[in-house]
């Protein structure tokens, strides 16, 4: 918008080169020369519909009216009308504002020009943290003239899409602090149970009521009501790690710890040729028993399942799980053994 | 009127309108559509509201948005303790032998009782000018909220079931202003008319900062539009709006501080940016950078 020009009198879409452009950007329209605000209005916004805006009828209504408002001998005060009736998304300006040239500036243009992009050349830079504090940024200048976007990347952005098997010791710690911090919560779901209500609601709450207008002399002047509370949905975590994939298990791990340390309510299962219950052990480390890399060796001895054994343990898990958690159905997420980052969609959830 | 005077007229209130604000803000009182605007945090789009009652000389009516607003927070409410204390005074006085149930019961629902919320309070007849309705963070409300006030903006009319229909002829200025945290639904969005408020350029910058900091020192003024300005470029987490620059101008004036330098930026660089992650990154850029493109920047348009 900087580069609008000083208002000066611009003349409605006539010109041959504007009903090329017009023809061009939308097959089979007939431009008649437009002189009245009404078809001008009509006739621009096929313009942006062809390049691709949502114009409703109503907003080129909306446009003409503006036109007739503003007048039509004022290129801002024409531009700025159709900005602010035909464009409802800051996406669609740079759109807009290319129609908007072929249209009333009969700048020639190609129907292609409005979707290219320029070619941008990007520039990874990876900070590792010795030199987060003293980095002059990468040395990009090769006397290119082009726009050069930077991206950048520091340690923890790059454990978020690395496969775990390749982590060095290090970056398992850091991970692992990482994890730590995670808080799994969930979706709640709507308990039975109805409690303080901060609105009136359908249901008053009498009792709470009546104790108010103790201190009104009787009088029920302060109400109180009641709504159905949340409460945290029962979580079922299943690990399904063979013993080949130990790097997995570590991160896994810790996952399922960042779990359990995190909520109540949670059952933890390591899947093997039988199913072992890790929940108190996971809440010992979650209390700092240990915070060592290491594999705990209850993990390792019960890791040696395969992939359709776990699956066909599932719905069994699931039962025996149900019948723990009182009957209520649970989310239940699986850790399978090959998982990874880029598989991320196959945890399955079900609730 | 032409949006040049709508220019002025805001010019007069302490607000700076760009081109596009003016126009939009001409064509939304002349075509009487409510006006959405969109924008950064920052940039000043409840400040138009604020300076446009100013102008019209309009009362302004303000309703905050929030999750879970309802229409008893934003249109109308019973006042229920009035009605119980009506009810006893009635009965107190004896009053209420004499008159039937009926007569009572309608008049506890009378207008008397109702509490007018902001909605309910803009379409009311007013003497002078129409009142400028401002619905403020509307992506922060619910979808059947929006719903509801899509229902109220397009034909300004409210019905109370136990009073009647409030219905106006003149309707008010409507502007509503959206951070973008969510989408606002397309059809309130055809209903109004739509801007997208940028960051000022650093000239109009400059001219805020003087009129609404007076006190201010020009160069500084200058300055600090310039850092400002370079700090948006830098990539941040909350990059710094209009109202941040005038904080920041304000703080630094407070200082007695007529030139920025790298120490006086340090220490007052909390008024600008808002975020740990912010401070860092510029730290990691370099505040003497900063400070000397403000200062080359400042001379070069002195």
């Amino acid at each position: 918008m900087a580069d609008l020009a000083p208002p000066r009198p611009s003349g409605p879409a006539g010109s041959a080169a504007a009903n090329a452009a017009i023809a061009a950007n939308v097959p089979g329209a007939t431009i008649e020369l437009a002189t009245e605000p009404a078809e001008i209005a009509v006739a621009f916004s096929r313009v942006l519909r062809g390049a691709g805006l949502r114009v409703p009828t109503s907003s080129t209504h909306t446009f003409a009216s503006a036109l007739c408002a503003v007048g039509l001998d004022d290129r801002a005060g024409t531009y700025w009308s159709g900005m602010s009736t035909l464009v409802r998304r800051p996406e669609d300006i740079a759109i807009y504002d290319k129609a908007f040239a072929v249209f009333f500036e009969h700048r020639r243009s190609t129907g292609d020009d409005l979707h290219e992009q320029d070619p941008l050349s990007i520039t990874i830079a990876i900070d590792t943290d010795e030199q987060d504090g003293a980095d002059d940024g990468p040395d990009v200048a090769d006397g290119d003239d082009e726009e050069t976007v930077e991206l950048r990347f520091s340690t923890t952005e790059i454990l978020r899409n690395k496969d775990f098997a390749e982590y060095s010791p290090d970056e398992l710690v850091l991970a692992q602090e990482m994890m730590s911090s995670l808080k799994l919560i969930g979706s709640p779901r709507r308990s039975l149970r109805l409690g303080p209500a901060r609105r009136a609601t359908p249901r008053p709450d009498i009792r709470r009521t009546v104790r108010a207008s103790l201190k009104a002399g009787g009088e029920p002047i302060e109400r109180h009501f009641r709504a159905p509370t949340e409460r945290l949905r029962r979580l079922v975590l299943v690990l399904d790690v063979s013993g080949s994939m130990e790097p997995y298990a570590r991160a896994l791990l810790r996952f399922v710890h960042a779990a359990v340390a995190g909520r109540q309510k949670v059952e933890a299962f390591a899947l093997g040729t039988r199913l072992t219950r890790i929940t108190l052990h996971c809440t010992k480390l979650a209390n700092g028993c240990s915070t060592g890399v290491a594999v705990p060796s209850w993990v390792s001895a019960c890791a040696s399942s395969t992939m359709n054994g776990a699956c066909a343990a599932l719905p069994a898990t699931r039962s025996s799980s149900s019948c723990q958690t009182g009957g209520i159905v649970a989310t239940l997420t699986s850790f399978p053994h090959r998982w990874n980052v880029s598989s991320a969609s196959r945890i399955a959830s079900s609730g | 009127m032409t949006p040049a005077d709508v220019s002025t007229a805001l010019s007069a209130q302490g607000y700076l309108p760009d081109e596009g604000i003016a126009t939009s803000v001409f064509l939304a009182m002349t075509l009487r559509r409510p006006l959405l605007l969109e924008g950064e945090a920052g940039v000043g789009k409840t400040e138009l509201a604020k300076s446009l009652a100013k102008a019209t000389g309009g009362e302004l009516i303000r309703l905050q948005c929030y999750e879970g607003i309802d229409a008893s927070q934003a249109v109308y409410d019973w006042d229920y303790a009035k009605q119980l204390l009506h009810l006893r005074a009635t009965e107190a006085t004896g009053e209420s032998q004499s008159t039937t149930a009926d007569a009572l019961e309608a008049e506890l629902y009378g207008e008397r009782f109702l509490i007018k919320r902001a909605l309910l309070r803009a379409i009311e007849p007013t003497e002078g000018p129409p009142p400028v309705l401002l619905i403020d963070e509307v992506d922060r409300a619910d979808d059947e909220f929006e719903a509801y006030l899509l229902e109220i903006l397009s034909d300004f009319q409210v019905t109370v079931p136990e009073v009647g229909v409030f219905v106006t002829d003149r309707p008010p200025l409507v502007v509503l202003t959206s951070n973008r945290t969510r989408d606002v639904h397309d059809a309130l969005k055809r209903r109004c008319l739509y801007h997208w408020v940028e960051h000022p350029g650093f000239d109009r910058e400059v001219e805020i900062v003087k009129l609404r900091v007076p006190d201010v020192d020009d160069v500084l003024a200058k300055q600090v539009a310039a850092a400002v300005e370079g700090l948006r470029g830098l990539n941040l987490y909350k990059p710094p709006g209009v109202a941040e620059t005038i904080d920041w101008a304000t703080a630094l004036g407070r200082l007695g501080a007529k030139r920025l330098d790298d120490s006086v930026v340090k220490y007052t660089l909390g008024a600008v940016l808002k975020y740990r992650e912010d401070h860092q990154r510029v730290e990691q850029h370099g505040i003497g950078e900063i400070v000397k493109q403000a200062i080359e920047k400042g001379l070069l348009h002195a």
